[in-house]
């Protein structure tokens, strides 16, 4: 199990744990790497997984969840969304709230 | 069996089926034209040391009663050594729909199961029974003189699949070319539906049992407690083979496209079965089902109904 590390992740635990969601070699994950192209995550699989990322802390804003392409751009949400955690709706709490 | 008695030919019949007799009969009897549904071709296949077995005398090998993966056709047309006969039909058409012939090239009679029979018309239609054009994927649709009058003492049900012109609608999914060549897509009531688009489980479970280290898969659609169905592919490997979820999702990212790609895959030594051989895919998606309530219990209801407004 992948545990942040003071709260917030490395792009390498994040990896990690896109890899395990999505029975991939961690190998085959760059910034870089489409979720459509490269790893087949088409919109019904992105919402599982953020769901699932959401139970490991990673929380992706619903409204960048579907501007999002590659890893490195769900990383990069990943982190825009941390300081302003509390702030910010998170995936299911946006739709609770929304 | 009816054609053999009619012509005075020579039955070898098994009171119960069993694949290494089955070979051994066939070599001992010198049998000429061998029947079995797609599973028992599987199962003779896998004798040991079926190679060595002299059956030079089959000419056709003839199945049905279960989709026959092509993958499976070439296998028996090669290590039979014969035509393959592959035919299509339904009890409530007496017999036959269709069937390849044996002039058909071997792909066809792989990948096909071959054309209309004398006095059979066939049509592939829409949800609103509008025909559809080659090479749509749509309903099968019959219509001649071996239509049934009815279900017995049940004349709404007969009305659901017999329509006023006579038309019977077989809830097979089906896609006809050109020439008239029919190709059966899956069941009906099979279809996935996942996120609104429809997947056709027949199309994965070909493609995975293409895979050298697969023997059969059953892939069937399950209520997600986020919305839609997920697909899940139930996979018997072959004896002695091993593989990872991980190595199969690699395979189908491979040429699937991404919504056709399984969202899980679980192993199996066996499926549960019909007695005609064929998987119990509504079992399969019991315990699927059991799995998911399992894992989801914890998801509270809100992001549920949210999650489903979502998908």
């Amino acid at each position: 199990m992948v545990r942040p590390i003071r709260g917030k992740y490395s792009f390498d635990e994040f990896r990690k744990l896109i890899a395990e969601e999505l029975l991939v070699d961690e190998e085959e994950i760059t910034p870089q790497t489409s979720f459509v192209t490269d790893l087949r995550v088409d919109s019904v699989r992105m919402v599982d997984m953020m769901l699932r990322l959401e139970e490991q802390g990673i929380s992706i804003p619903l409204e960048a969840g579907w501007q999002i392409e590659t890893v490195g751009d769900a990383y990069r949400s990943y982190l825009e969304g941390m300081p302003t955690e509390l702030q910010r709706p998170s995936l299911v709490r946006g739709m609770v709230e929304g | 069996m009816l054609q053999a008695l009619l012509m005075g030919d020579k039955l070898v019949l098994m009171p119960r089926f069993d694949p290494l007799e089955a070979v051994r009969l066939v070599e001992r009897e010198r049998v000429t034209i061998l029947i079995g549904v797609p599973m028992a071709y599987s199962m003779m296949l896998a004798v040991q040391d079926f190679d060595r077995y002299d059956l030079s005398s089959l000419l056709i090998c003839g199945t049905g009663g279960a989709p026959c993966p092509p993958e499976l056709a070439r296998e028996m047309q090669e290590r039979f050594g014969c035509a393959v006969h592959i035919g299509f039909g339904t009890t409530e058409l007496a017999g036959g729909i269709a069937a390849t012939s044996l002039d058909d090239s071997g792909t066809l009679q792989a990948e096909t199961v071959g054309q209309a029979m004398p006095g059979m018309e066939i049509r592939i239609v829409d949800e609103q029974r509008r025909e559809l054009s080659p090479g749509q994927v749509g309903e099968l649709a019959c219509r001649g003189e071996n239509v049934m009058l009815g279900y017995y003492r049940a004349p709404e049900r007969t009305a659901e699949v017999v329509d006023e012109e006579g038309w019977y609608y077989t809830g097979d999914l089906a896609v006809v070319d050109e020439r008239g060549y029919l190709r059966i897509v899956g069941r009906k009531d099979d279809v996935i539906i996942r996120a609104g688009v429809n997947i056709y489980p027949a199309e994965i479970e070909r493609y995975l049992e293409a895979h050298e280290r697969i023997k059969e898969a059953a892939v069937v659609g399950v209520p997600a407690p986020i919305g839609g169905e997920r697909t899940w592919a139930f996979i018997i490997l072959e004896g002695g083979a091993e593989m990872t979820a991980k190595e199969v999702l690699r395979y189908c990212r491979a040429e699937l496209e991404a919504h056709k790609v399984p969202d899980q895959v679980r192993f199996v030594a066996d499926f549960p079965r019909a007695s005609s051989g064929k998987p119990q895919k509504f079992l399969l998606r019991e315990i699927a089902l059991q799995e998911v309530n399992r894992k989801w219990s914890g998801l509270s209801e809100a992001s549920t109904h949210l999650m489903n407004f979502v998908s």
